[in-house]
């Protein structure tokens, strides 16, 4: 009688924690929605929301941050509004990487760079990502080609018009939404608006 | 004898402190005078430039493959000269300019034109300097505003015009080797840009170069000239007084 109560107890208990593991899996899988991160990142585009706390100068990881809460990503205390994680580009990058949020897809330059963080030159101005990417997908820029993440924005519609066409030409291609310069669809890759563009390395990654 | 003891003991004391004070004071005028500021801001100025210049030869079919390989070699010297002049040997960039513009002129831009018409430096303000009281080592924030203005060849064979100038908030560090300030860390970030027609009007004559800009040509001599004619100098809208009170004296600190 009493053995079946101890069997009966840890069934429950495992059950429970396996119940539990499904529901934290489904939650960050199946909550997250491209579309809903779309949304609030082209509202607040050009238009930053005042609920949050807007860092003049240097505001691109923290509205990623917002657009991926939008998103259905949750928050904990490493990565929380105005944490580190949040609003740095490089810490944001490594805490999507290193808690396995996002896995790293692709990684461009203008014309290509050598190892120690090869990249691949890109052709035109796809970034090769599709329509299930949209707004699933974190654009890293390293300035200065050290390895060091210094901006970020969200990859937002795939092969379609700029639409700043004095920043990028007439163009179509893949597009992000950014701040610092804020920016509402444009090519993901700046290469019209910057001056150093041989020193960028690009890197995206995908919300898991 | 004993009181002429205490007091000469006193004055020597008073004479101390009167040169420590004077001679400390002394020293951190030197150390923060105004020759010491702008050879670090020529310092982070001059190692802008390089990154800037990154992937530049000069070639007359504006093709790196018509060059000789004892000429491309010439030219990946003079750079490297660059790089030795204004970055450490333990900077990160140090090691990262010389072998990607290596990368770029032996072969990633063989077959395709990526020609710098014209690079550099149009404004640069340090907020704040503050040096190590050995005067040897310095660290500096900043805005600086640089530009490039390149020929590019496209994939369907015709030609453009790539300018862009962008405005920079930067954190140097520095030391000062053999006499010179040299950059050792050098970060920055993108707080404005700049393209021809930005802020264009009807009136003005950065129309003409919006359109130079988005003008396809069907040969590099055409583009080249086209791109000679663009004065980024004249033509940006963006200035460092946008940002940063350009009046204000540099904030200088000696620790």
């Amino acid at each position: 009688m009493m053995k079946r109560k101890i069997v009966a107890r840890s069934f429950l208990v495992r059950a429970t924690a396996l119940a539990g593991a499904v529901a934290l899996f489904a939650t960050s899988i199946l909550a997250y929605n491209g579309s809903n991160a779309v949304s609030y990142s082209d509202r607040h585009a050009l238009n930053p929301s005042y609920l949050y706390s807007y860092y003049d100068g240097a505001d691109c990881a923290n509205f990623v941050s917002q657009c991926l809460m939008a998103g259905g990503m949750t928050t904990n205390s490493t990565w929380t509004m105005n944490s580190t994680a949040w609003i740095n580009a490089d810490a944001l990058k490594n805490y999507l990487r290193d808690n396995n949020l996002a896995t790293k897809i692709g990684s461009w330059s203008k014309n290509g760079t050598p190892e120690p963080y090869k990249t691949y030159a890109y052709i035109d101005n796809s970034a090769n990502m599709t329509a299930s990417d949209v707004g699933r997908v974190v654009v890293f820029y390293d300035w200065e080609s050290d390895g060091i993440m210094n901006h970020a924005a969200l990859f937002v519609a795939n092969n379609s018009a700029t639409w700043d066409s004095t920043a990028d030409g007439n163009v179509t291609g893949d597009l992000i939404n950014q701040h610092t310069k804020n920016r509402k669809r444009v090519i993901w890759n700046a290469d019209k608006r910057n001056d150093r563009a041989l020193y960028t390395r690009i890197y995206a990654f995908r919300i898991n | 004898m004993k009181r002429f003891g205490v007091l000469l003991g006193a004055l020597v004391l008073a004479a101390c402190c009167i040169w420590a004070i004077t001679g400390s004071t002394d020293y951190e005028t030197a150390v923060a005078s105004g020759e010491n500021n702008a050879d670090v801001e020529a310092a982070i100025v001059g190692a802008d430039n390089v990154i800037l210049s990154l992937g530049g030869y000069a070639s007359e079919s504006g093709l790196i493959d018509t060059l000789s390989d004892e000429e491309i070699q010439t030219q990946i010297a003079a750079y490297n000269a660059q790089v030795d002049a204004y970055f450490t040997e333990d900077c990160v960039h140090y090691t990262n300019l010389k072998e990607m513009n290596q990368y770029y002129l032996e072969g990633a831009l063989t077959g395709k034109v990526y020609y710098i018409v014209s690079s550099g430096n149009l404004d640069c303000k340090l907020t704040s300097i503050r040096y190590t009281d050995d005067a040897t080592t310095a660290e500096a924030n900043g805005y600086i505003l640089g530009y490039a203005n390149h020929v590019e060849s496209e994939d369907d064979g015709g030609f453009d015009i790539n300018c862009a100038s962008n405005l920079l908030s930067l954190t140097a560090k520095l030391e000062k080797i053999d006499g010179t300030w040299k950059v050792c860390e050098y970060t920055y970030d993108y707080v404005e840009d700049w393209v021809p027609g930005d802020n264009a009007n009807a009136a003005s004559d950065q129309v003409s170069i919006a359109n130079i800009a988005d003008t396809t040509y069907s040969s590099f001599q055409e583009a080249y000239q086209a791109a000679s004619e663009i004065s980024v100098e004249e033509e940006c809208t963006i200035h460092l007084e946008d940002v940063v009170d350009t009046d204000a004296e540099t904030i200088v600190t000696v620790e």
